[in-house]
């Protein structure tokens, strides 16, 4: 049997909470092996598509296709799919070594690898000192580190991660960031969330929601144009010129807005690269003696999902 | 169906062990145990009051400890309307009547208090974990179905102990009491019953945890649990009250779903009455647990 390509499909889900459409045919894909990020709104979707990916709430109609399989089964899927909800909380009265035990067991980690297994998690997260704390003993934010924790058990196929960096300090943040970046080899990550600075850094693919449905998807170089805009920010344009710098780059875009100090150049990936653009972009401002004060590819998630919003 | 049958184990277990290591557990067994050993404790009272009294009426020295004119006793008006009021059953009384006393104390006194621990603690089990949204942890790993089992489970295995000890507990209260009253045919007596009780919460396990899965409150699934639990005790008796010849005869259908029906004949000792009863009561505790299963394999988390 060959194996699907595709870790997540929803297509033209409706779920509705009495008259209101949380989703309103939603369509999404998510290729095996990407970090995928789910941007909106609040209200958007986005944690209503989570739950009805993995059965948590049944939908009303459309398709969800798990890893190939057809719809969420948790017999099928146990210890291949894995979701860090955003809205739930461990049992309180557990030790912590005691219910990621159970998880494990409960999706099949065999019983010699359980106690590795919750080591190794409890490692990442920083908590390995209290390991045998119970949850209600823990803060919030190492509460959300251990939620992090159980769905990385068993190394799933498929992680849902619903708003995985909220609530956590400023180092934990860039330790699941890490986590993220690291993760087992052909892993598939789907992270919801409204900081869109640490989607930009671990997700390779983005869809933005809205109103329960999906208003775009691509991969993350397409929406923020890293592979074919360069930013160059510059103290200041004065006595800049461009002619030059267009003689050189007769098929690139240059934009210098009268207001900005920011000189963008729009290319084609296909005619050059990131480096190229550098090495004579820089060259030509060096030369004018213009002062450089950052170089940026592309624009932000943010300032993207922003423009996207605005002109729909 | 393999996979299936292991999560049920896996939860059960780990519910089990849970419990045992909480407080709640710790609560609940000194209340089985000080509950059963403070009430033979006023039983033994009571006996030896009828002793005083019988020995006064048949003019003999008073008895200076409990237990010194058990037989006298036990054949007493006194002690029949006794038994009567613990079995609620007077021809299954009758039949009892030459059970050692302290296990029919001790089973009279399980079989009342039990199912009221049960329809407290219970009911919380499953809606607690819908409320605080662990539940869903579970159930992206199990089925909703293996998990609810598991459950059942292993709170149908976490009032063995309680059982147990309570009747260790009142019997060892009695072997220093009334050391007449106390001796291996009195604890195999109280174990047997022990069991037979188990099996009677097992229906009230199903009703907690069919309300549990209705809920999204531990104390609105209690609430609930306890209306319900009333309720039934309503119809219960009212379908036994109307009962009668022609189309009322279909009431009789409504106590045979009830676990009252059928404890009546868990006193008994001939197992060809005591089987019945134990399908019974394991078909009664599916289908309370079924019924709230129907809405909860289908509810949004």
């Amino acid at each position: 049997m060959t194996e699907s390509k595709t870790a997540l499909e929803l297509r033209g889900v409706v779920k509705k909470f009495g008259r209101r459409a949380a989703l309103d045919g939603f369509t999404m894909e998510v290729a095996r092996g990407t970090t995928f990020g789910l941007v909106g709104s609040n209200g958007a979707g986005k944690t209503t598509s989570m739950a009805v990916a993995v059965g948590l709430l049944p939908l009303n109609s459309g398709s969800v296709n798990i890893l190939g399989d057809g719809p969420f089964d948790p017999v099928l899927h146990s210890g291949r799919v894995s979701m860090m909800p955003q809205d739930a909380d461990l049992p309180l009265y557990a030790k912590v070594r005691d219910i990621l035990s159970f998880y494990a067991r409960l999706q099949g980690v065999p019983a010699n690898q359980i106690k590795e297994e919750v080591k190794k998690v409890i490692e990442w997260v920083h908590l390995t000192d209290r390991a045998g704390s119970s949850v209600r003993s823990l803060s919030h934010g190492m509460r959300r580190r251990i939620v992090v924790a159980q769905a990385f058990l068993g190394d799933p196929e498929l992680v849902l991660l619903d708003e995985p960096m909220s609530g956590l300090d400023p180092k934990e943040v860039v330790n699941i960031r890490n986590l993220l970046v690291r993760r087992a080899p052909g892993q598939t990550v789907v992270i919801s969330s409204h900081n869109l600075h640490e989607l930009e850094l671990v997700c390779d693919h983005v869809a933005f929601i809205e109103h329960g449905k999906r208003v775009r998807q691509d991969s993350m170089d397409e929406i923020t144009g890293r592979t074919q805009m360069m930013n160059f920010e510059l103290s200041s344009t004065e006595g800049l010129s461009l002619a030059e710098l267009r003689k050189q780059l007769p098929d690139v875009a240059l934009e210098l807005p009268e207001d900005s100090n920011v000189l963008t150049c729009g290319y084609s990936k296909s005619e050059y690269c990131a480096a190229e653009m550098n090495r004579i972009v820089l060259q030509h401002l060096l030369d004018e003696k213009v002062e450089i004060l950052e170089v940026r590819r592309g624009k932000n998630l943010e300032t993207a999902y922003i423009h996207h919003s605005q002109t729909q | 169906m393999i996979k299936c049958l292991r999560d049920i184990w896996v939860v059960a277990r780990y519910e089990l062990l849970d419990s045992i290591k909480s407080r709640r557990f710790l609560i609940v067994l000194l209340i089985y145990i000080g509950g059963s050993m403070l009430a033979c404790n006023a039983c033994i009272s009571v006996l030896h009051k009828l002793e005083n009294q019988i020995a006064e009426t048949l003019q003999l020295d008073p008895a200076s400890s409990p237990g010194a004119v058990t037989e006298a006793v036990m054949k007493s008006a006194s002690f029949r309307r006794m038994v009567i009021g613990l079995v609620k059953d007077k021809e299954v009384a009758m039949e009892l009547l030459d059970k050692p006393p302290l296990a029919l104390i001790y089973a009279g006194l399980v079989f009342a208090f039990m199912p009221l621990l049960i329809m407290l603690s219970t009911p919380g089990r499953i809606a607690q974990e819908i409320s605080c949204g662990s539940a869903k942890f579970a159930l992206i790993r199990t089925s909703r179905g293996a998990w609810c089992m598991g459950k059942f489970l292993g709170q149908a295995l976490e009032i063995i102990l309680p059982l147990t000890l309570s009747a260790v507990g009142a019997w060892t209260l009695t072997r220093i009491r009334v050391p007449d009253m106390a001796g291996t045919a009195e604890i195999a007596a109280m174990l047997t019953y022990g069991w037979k009780v188990w099996i009677y919460c097992l229906a009230y396990i199903g009703l907690g945890l069919g309300v549990s899965q209705l809920c999204r409150s531990a104390n609105q699934a209690i609430a609930v649990g306890l209306i319900v639990w009333t309720m039934l005790t309503i119809a219960y008796h009212s379908a036994k009250y109307f009962a009668a010849d022609g189309w009322l005869r279909v009431l009789d259908v409504i106590p045979l779903l009830m676990p009252a029906e059928h404890r009546g004949d868990l006193w008994r000792d001939d197992f060809s009455m005591v089987l019945p009863a134990v399908v019974y009561l394991l078909t009664i505790a599916m289908i309370y647990f079924s019924t709230g299963h129907l809405f909860f394999r289908k509810k949004s988390l």
